[in-house]
């Protein structure tokens, strides 16, 4: 129902008087159709109706003065009357039911729909169907099976997953919802905040004339957040060493094409160094795991991710291969190879990104001789690889040329110290030094 | 490859069985001189005599008992019942006799017992039933219900061809209403296998018989609303082929059975209870059922409209599961 009011025609004006009637009431009305005319002492106009619909009140006669703003007739918008007595609301008259033709589809009322609803739809009673689906915005606490298990595969706490805002029925948090809310932590930024609190003014910059501002993008925001935090969670060292990669550098001079012909994927320094870092990690689990409060949470399996750098957007994904440590090294090649394929042309899902327990990045992929990577939370450990390059090393005594690698371990010290980081290098290093120089077959790969 | 309608498969699968096997019989009412009451069966008695295609007269119990013996002596009788619902009169010879035979003294009981089932026509009580549920709970029984003209005639050779006795069902108001191509070579649909005949990710619908069709017609209008349903046609209730529309409520976590006999007691509490106990951790939502009211099936038509589940009451039901 809509209530025509007079209106005002100039600033000035306070009343206006209604010459004529251009409908009477019971006329059906367009929108913008002249309803009236007016006179005031400025002008002499017509009044549109504002919606369609019917005349149903004339509340001021002609020749009548009234202020402005006062109601001066009422139209029912069409359907209004449809609306009333529809059928979803209250009960139809009995005379309803059993009519002659009864088509397939037209539905008596009365106790049969109230049998047929609780019958045919067991678990939800009409009164509650009626309210429909309605995403709240209070968090629910109630979880079904599939939402817990989706949230533990994904590796999302109770927490997060009682802060999520549900689209099921009552605003009930929906399986799809977790996968959503997953996949949108993986490629799309999170708000900053600042949560312990700005830091002091005089170490913020303050943009000047001549300065070229430019905003970060979703990647630069989300890379910058998680460094921030990673380095505000984490005391971090690093332990540094050089390793002498003259039997790996043979070994792929040697066996590298049958390798691929075989595995389907290339033997890389960085397939070597997965399956020695994993090996390694079977003895130094410390740097397997997480800290939570004051326990540190040595994982069962390695969740190896390899870092990648996608190269339009400049964004790091880290993919993961699950249960690292029982890969062989065709197995590691074939797996960094398929994820990096699928990194780059955007078809990995939120389970290849979740779930890793140790990190193996490459800056020396940039020529550098290593970096000191910042640790990917909640892991412990961060294994980075720098350019292999040929350099004068002793052997024996005497001066030699050897292609040599560095390897930097960022740790996290609440979890472990120099001692265990270097020895864990060490480890990786001997077995790196001790790799053959050809593969006995394509089946020792 | 033809294309036929759902009552000529049954009567192709019948005639090509008959051609092919001897000893395959036929008996029922009506069936030799008339043709059947819903002409499945014309033709028939000038083709292969009356020592193969037999009148009853009006005793279901002592046909099927008859049937029975038969089949203990070597043949492999086809017995139909002119409407479903008077199976009832046999009940004993088939749950007492023909299901637990080989069990108690090792003589296998090669008898199919088939009729038309399913109402939706205004046929009143004793025309319109879906009787499965009696017998799927009687061990010895195999039970199937094709739903679509392929299945009905690939289901029928399997259920002649088998040694154990068959409950076919097939469903009187499918009979002239669907056509399909169906091959002309000799094909089977093995017993004990379900079939998705609508693929999709985001509801499964575990269904049989006419309710095919009514949930693939739920599945087009949800589709166009934004929801894929995956239609899992069961084709056989016992066995009951549990790994497909498991796997399938394993993709979708949502599960609606919907079947048109009454829901209380209806098979789709033995589906939905294996959904709910070995799919429990996949769920999303309650399993939901959709059946008939718990009336016998009324003669009037509203009534009769009001009791069964219509393709609106299923698009509710899933909506509604969709949405919890």
């Amino acid at each position: 129902m809509i209530e025509i009011v007079m209106p005002q025609m100039g600033e000035s004006i306070a009343e206006g008087t209604i010459i004529k009637w251009l409908k009477k009431v019971g006329d059906s009305v367009d929108r913008d159709e002249p309803l009236f005319e007016i006179t005031t002492d400025k002008v002499d106009t017509e009044v549109p109706a504002p919606a369609a619909g019917t005349l149903t009140e004339i509340l001021v006669k002609e020749g009548e003065t009234v202020d402005i703003g006062t109601p001066v007739a009422v139209i029912t918008e069409s359907g209004e009357d449809v609306k009333a007595a529809s059928p979803g609301e209250g009960m139809q008259s009995k005379a309803d039911i059993g009519q002659p033709d009864g088509k397939k589809g037209d539905e008596p009322d009365g106790h049969f729909r109230a049998a047929q609803s609780s019958q045919v739809i067991s678990f939800r009673r009409e009164s509650e169907k009626a309210d429909g689906p309605s995403a709240s915005t209070t968090p629910s606490h109630s979880f079904s099976p599939a939402v817990l298990k989706t949230a533990e595969r994904c590796g999302m706490s109770l927490d997060t997953l009682a802060t999520l805002r549900g689209s099921g029925h009552g605003g009930r948090v929906t399986k799809r919802d977790v996968e959503q809310y997953i996949l949108q932590q993986a490629t799309s930024p999170l708000e900053s905040d600042n949560s312990a609190g700005s830091p002091p003014k005089e170490y913020l910059y303050q943009p000047q004339d001549g300065d070229e501002r430019i905003q970060m993008s979703a990647v630069r925001k989300k890379i910058a957040r998680h460094m921030s935090w990673s380095t505000r969670i984490s005391p971090h060292a690093t332990a540094i060493v050089e390793c002498d990669m003259s039997q790996a550098a043979e070994l792929m001079e040697t066996a590298g094409q049958r390798f691929e012909a075989s595995v389907g994927a290339p033997l890389t320094y960085t397939a070597l160094v997965a399956e020695a870092a994993v090996k390694a990690l079977g003895e130094f689990r410390a740097l397997n795991a997480s800290v939570v409060g004051d326990e540190i949470v040595l994982k069962p399996s390695v969740n190896l991710g390899i870092a990648v750098a996608l190269p339009e957007s400049g964004e790091l994904i880290v993919p993961v291969i699950r249960k690292a440590e029982e890969r062989s090294l065709a197995g590691f090649a074939k797996s960094i190879k398929e994820l990096a394929v699928r990194a780059r042309s955007h078809r990995l899902t939120p389970e290849d990104v979740q779930g890793g327990t140790f990190t193996l990045t490459n800056p020396g992929i940039f020529g550098g001789l290593t970096g000191t990577p910042i640790l990917n939370q909640p892991e412990v450990a961060i294994l980075g690889l720098g350019a292999v390059i040929k350099r004068p090393v002793v052997v024996d005594e005497a001066i030699t040329i050897r292609p040599v690698m560095m390897m930097s371990l960022t740790f996290d010290h609440r979890a472990s110290d120099g001692m265990a980081a270097f020895q864990f290098l060490a480890r990786v290093r001997e077995h790196l030094e001790a790799l053959p120089t050809d593969f006995a077959d394509m089946t020792n790969a | 490859m033809a294309v036929i309608t759902y009552l000529e498969a049954i009567s192709q699968a019948l005639r090509d069985e008959m051609r092919r096997d001897d000893n395959v019989i036929l008996l029922g009412e009506d069936i030799a001189v008339f043709g059947g009451a819903f002409k499945v069966t014309v033709g028939f008695l000038d083709e292969f005599g009356e020592d193969r295609v037999i009148d009853t007269p009006i005793s279901e119990s002592g046909f099927t008992g008859a049937a029975c013996g038969a089949a203990v002596e070597g043949l492999r009788p086809v017995v139909e019942f002119q409407f479903a619902d008077f199976i009832a009169c046999a009940f004993d010879q088939i749950v007492n006799y023909a299901a637990k035979n080989y069990y108690r003294w090792g003589i296998p009981m090669p008898v199919v017992f088939r009729g038309p089932a399913g109402g939706g026509f205004r046929g009143g009580p004793y025309h319109s039933q879906n009787p499965e549920a009696w017998f799927t709970h009687v061990p010895g029984l195999k039970v199937v219900q094709p739903s679509t003209p392929y299945d009905a005639k690939g289901l029928l050779i399997a259920a002649i061809r088998d040694n154990n006795p068959v409950i076919y069902f097939e469903h009187k108001h499918l009979y002239r209403r669907i056509k399909e191509d169906v091959p002309d070579e000799d094909y089977v649909v093995p017993i004990g296998v379900a079939d998705v005949k609508r693929e999709g990710t985001d509801l499964t619908v575990v269904t049989y018989g006419a309710m095919v069709h009514e949930s693939l017609a739920v599945a087009e209008r949800l589709s166009r609303e934004g929801a894929e349903c995956e239609v899992v046609d069961l084709r056989s209730l016992c066995p009951l082929d549990r790994d497909t529309f498991l796997a399938s409520v394993r993709k979708t976590s949502r599960a609606l059975v919907v079947h048109e006999a009454q829901l209380t007691g209806g098979f789709g509490g033995e589906v939905a209870a294996i959904i709910a106990q070995e799919a429990f951790d996949v769920l999303d939502a309650p399993v939901t059922r959709v059946g008939a009211l718990d009336v016998p099936s009324p003669y009037a038509a509203s009534l009769e409209d009001a009791m069964l589940p219509t393709e609106e009451k299923i698009y509710t039901a899933a909506k509604n599961v969709l949405e919890y």
